[in-house]
């Protein structure tokens, strides 16, 4: 390129001079040679006239010597190669050569214009003076073309070589001024590219168009400076934004590892405390069930032999000790209530209550509530009326607690009203967001509560300062029925007016009234049976004793009693006996235990298993159940009931067998 | 020009004829040279009284010459004028000629002839022996048998004439003017 564009400067001139030249010279060489030959003729006849008037008197007077001596004057003239004057006759009168014999002049004189013949010029000329004609000059010159063309190319040559040459070291000039400035912006354009350095500027050294050329790629060069600083802007902020963004994902990353690392720890420690509540709670609810268990028993031999002393009919007892075991029992019976209420509340305090959630039909729940202390009712002539809306079919709740808890505030209303008093249950169906609700009313006619006593309602063994009257109570059963509305998704409240009486509000989420499964029917009716054998197995013989006593009562039942839970097995497998009756603990191995060992012999499997047990806790008693025992009776045990379940138990069996 | 040729053919002959023969034929050649002369003289323009005015040739002391002339001349123009030859008796001194000739025999006459046209252009033509002190311009000079002349400034000035340098070159001699 930079050799290609001063080449063709240097080339366009030199061919534009050449071209120049070799016109001119053609045109001045043609020139030349016509008026060379135009001149050559003049000057050749001029100069022949001239010798005629020279060489006239000569000619005139017949003075051949003088005409000899003027003709050998033209040897002053190298061009003129021979000459000759005629007569008026036309004879030759004299004549001159350059050299000798180089050309020869014609005999006789000729007429016509001048002959041009190989490289000379043939001239006559009339030699006149006055009108009268004296003879002929004849002059043969020189006129050689060839040459003459020759020295023309030598000098056109030499002229077209100055030329040249001249028009090189013009040219050399002319193409530095006219490339230097376009060369110097391909070199800085080069340069800007390689070093991407866009802040040069081409130097401006005219004002002609190569001058305009570098504004403009100045003008460029600002335009892709300004452009490229722009283009470097907006990377550095890319960069700085992206820059940003790794900074903020690593301190993201170290955020979140540090988040793991803490929630880690944290699981670690939950996880420990949990085992660690796990393991109190286990702790606690070993110690309730032991208490619960060892608590029972001496009250399962008090409760019990009294029962015994009531019944014992040889000999029967005075009226007043009669009165006096009654009191026994009453007492016994309050405290048992007492420990377990004690016990279900720490059982509640201690979340290891578990409840079955489910739909619940409400109107059979509410009667058989209602049923339950229509006797206590009646002895003080107080009224039960229940109403139950159609809508309010089903509530959610756990069937056991929905009953403890509405049995318990029936029974408050009994025995804080007075007597010929009134308690009325309403239950009906409340439309709220959240979910329908279910509210049962427990109203009473009773003795109400002041303000103060309504603060204190709800705390645990506060009874209001009724444990100055002759009313049982242990200050508790609020405290859970509310509790246990609450696990359920409830509330329990209370109003009430002093001396009118008061109302408790239990509400439950409402459940579908086709979702409640159907009560489970219970038959109480007893039918005589004869010759049973039923099987005890319990280590403590107090209790083994009590339950002899209450056996007593049912003389046609043979009773086999096992101190162990393996002897029992394998007396149970032997004797195969109409009803076992089992404690959960044992000393060798659990009455649970015992019980899957029992329902997983197919030969005795088909044995009724009660469970008779001071573990009173729903857990334990939801086990034994589970585990194929029909019933579930705690300790203390209530003679009539058991009777009941027994004499059920063993008239089925005896239908069985016939 | 043919009678030139034939006079410069006699001329050429070697004079063994008898000396009157000799006499006409030399006379025949010098009237020719006298004509010849005559377009290579230049007269002022005063001399002549109208442009058409002849050249008057007066011939003293060689009819011959005359003769010949008159034939020569016959009705040519010299410088387009008529030329007129006079025979001069002896004794006759006329002052209106233009040129004049004198035989070596009448050369006393010159003098008064010259004499007579003073301020008035004459061209004086003799046959002087020495030429350095002839009165004459032009003096024919026979060498070799042949005719020439010697050509004298000095006259020519007192003529008032001029004598063209080409007439100058075919002269035996030039004599220049003492002035």
């Amino acid at each position: 390129m930079l050799h290609s564009l001063r080449a063709r400067i240097i080339l366009v001139v030199l061919l534009t001079t050449l071209s120049a030249v070799v016109v001119a010279l053609v045109a001045m060489v043609a020139y030349d040679i016509h008026i060379w030959r135009k001149d050559g003729i003049s000057e050749i006849r001029t100069q022949a006239d001239l010798l005629g008037q020279t060489i006239a008197p000569a000619l005139s007077f017949g003075d051949r010597k003088s005409a000899q001596e003027n003709l050998n004057l033209l040897r002053s003239r190298p061009e003129i190669r021979a000459a000759a004057v005629y007569a008026a006759d036309g004879a030759l009168f004299a004549s001159y050569s350059q050299a000798a014999g180089v050309a020869q002049v014609p005999a006789t004189a000729q007429a016509g214009p001048e002959q041009i013949n190989g490289g000379e010029l043939l001239v006559f000329e009339r030699v006149a003076l006055g009108p009268e004609t004296l003879g002929t000059v004849h002059l043969r010159a020189s006129h050689d073309l060839d040459s003459r063309l020759l020295s023309y190319a030598g000098i056109s040559l030499a002229v077209a070589a100055f030329s040249m040459l001249v028009a090189l070291l013009f040219s050399f000039r002319l193409q530095r001024i006219v490339t230097r400035p376009i060369l110097s912006i391909s070199r800085l354009a080069r340069q800007v590219v390689q070093q991407h350095d866009y802040s040069r500027r081409a130097e401006k050294l005219s004002t002609d168009e190569v001058g305009t050329l570098v504004d403009s790629f100045n003008d460029m060069m600002a335009e892709i400076e300004r452009h490229s600083r722009e283009n470097s802007e907006s990377l550095k902020r890319v960069a700085h934004a992206r820059q940003q963004i790794l900074e903020l994902n690593e301190d993201l990353e170290r955020r979140v590892d540090e988040r793991t690392t803490q929630l880690m720890q944290s699981n670690e420690e939950l996880a420990r405390a949990i085992e660690t509540a796990d393991k109190a709670n286990r702790a606690k609810s070993d110690f309730i069930s032991s208490m619960s268990h060892e608590l029972r028993t001496p009250l399962n031999a008090m409760i019990g032999f009294a029962q015994l002393l009531g019944l014992d009919r040889s000999p029967r007892l005075a009226a007043h000790q009669d009165e006096w075991t009654q009191q026994i029992q009453r007492a016994g019976w309050h405290l048992l209530e007492m420990i377990n209420e004690t016990l279900d509340l720490a059982r509640i305090e201690s979340g290891s209550v578990q409840l079955t959630v489910g739909p619940l039909a409400l109107q059979p729940l509410v009667g058989a509530c209602c049923a339950m202390l229509a006797t206590p009712a009646a002895q003080r002539g107080i009224r039960i009326e229940q109403a139950v809306a159609a809508d309010a079919g089903a509530v959610l709740g756990d069937a056991l607690r929905f009953k403890q808890v509405l049995t318990n505030l029936l029974s408050n209303a009994v025995k804080y009203n007075v007597p010929q008093g009134h308690v009325v249950v309403v239950a009906r169906r409340l439309e709220s967001d959240d979910g329908d609700v279910i509210e049962i009313t427990v109203s009473d006619t009773g003795l109400g509560m002041s303000p103060e006593q309504q603060a204190a309602l709800f705390q645990p063994y506060n009874r209001l300062g009724r444990e100055k009257t002759d009313i049982e109570g242990t200050g508790i059963g609020l405290v859970i029925s509310r509790r246990l509305a609450e696990l359920m998704g409830g509330t329990l409240e209370a109003t009430s007016t002093a001396g009118k009486g008061s109302v408790f509000t239990l509400r439950l989420p409402a459940a579908e009234l086709e979702q409640a499964p159907p009560v489970p029917f219970t038959h109480t009716s007893p039918a005589p049976y004869h010759r049973r054998l039923v099987h005890y197995v319990e280590d403590n013989e107090t209790n083994v004793e009590v339950m002899r006593g209450i056996f007593a009562q049912r003389p046609q039942i043979r009773l086999e009693v096992s101190m162990l839970g393996l002897d029992g097995l394998t007396a149970i497998r032997a004797s195969r006996p109409d009803l076992v009756l089992l404690d959960m603990q044992l000393p060798d191995i659990s009455g649970l235990e015992l019980l899957r060992h029992l329902k997983q012999d197919d030969s005795i499997a088909d044995i009724p298993v009660v469970v008779v047990s001071a573990d009173a806790t729903a857990l334990q008693t939801q086990r034994a159940l589970t585990s194929g025992a029909l019933r579930y009776v705690t300790k203390p045990v209530d003679v009539t009931q058991l009777l009941q379940i027994v004499d059920d138990v063993l008239e089925a069996a005896d239908t069985r067998w016939s | 020009m043919r009678a030139l040729a034939l006079l410069l053919t006699v001329g050429g002959l070697p004079m063994a004829r008898a000396q009157t023969d000799v006499r006409v034929a030399e006379y025949r050649i010098k009237a020719a040279f006298l004509f010849k002369f005559l377009p290579f003289v230049e007269w002022p323009v005063q001399t002549f009284e109208r442009t058409d005015s002849p050249l008057v040739v007066g011939v003293l002391g060689a009819s011959e010459l005359a003769d010949e002339l008159e034939v020569i001349v016959g009705s040519r123009l010299v410088n387009e004028r008529r030329v007129q030859v006079r025979r001069l008796h002896k004794g006759e001194v006329p002052n209106d000629l233009h040129v004049v000739f004198v035989a070596v025999s009448t050369n006393a006459a010159l003098p008064l002839l010259v004499a007579a046209h003073r301020g008035r252009a004459l061209l004086t033509v003799g046959e002087a022996d020495d030429a350095a002190r002839a009165v004459s311009a032009i003096n024919f000079v026979v060498v070799d048998d042949r005719v020439r002349f010697d050509i004298a400034l000095g006259p020519a000035e007192i003529g008032q004439i001029s004598i063209s340098s080409r007439l100058l070159a075919l002269a035996r001699r030039v004599v220049p003017s003492n002035s």
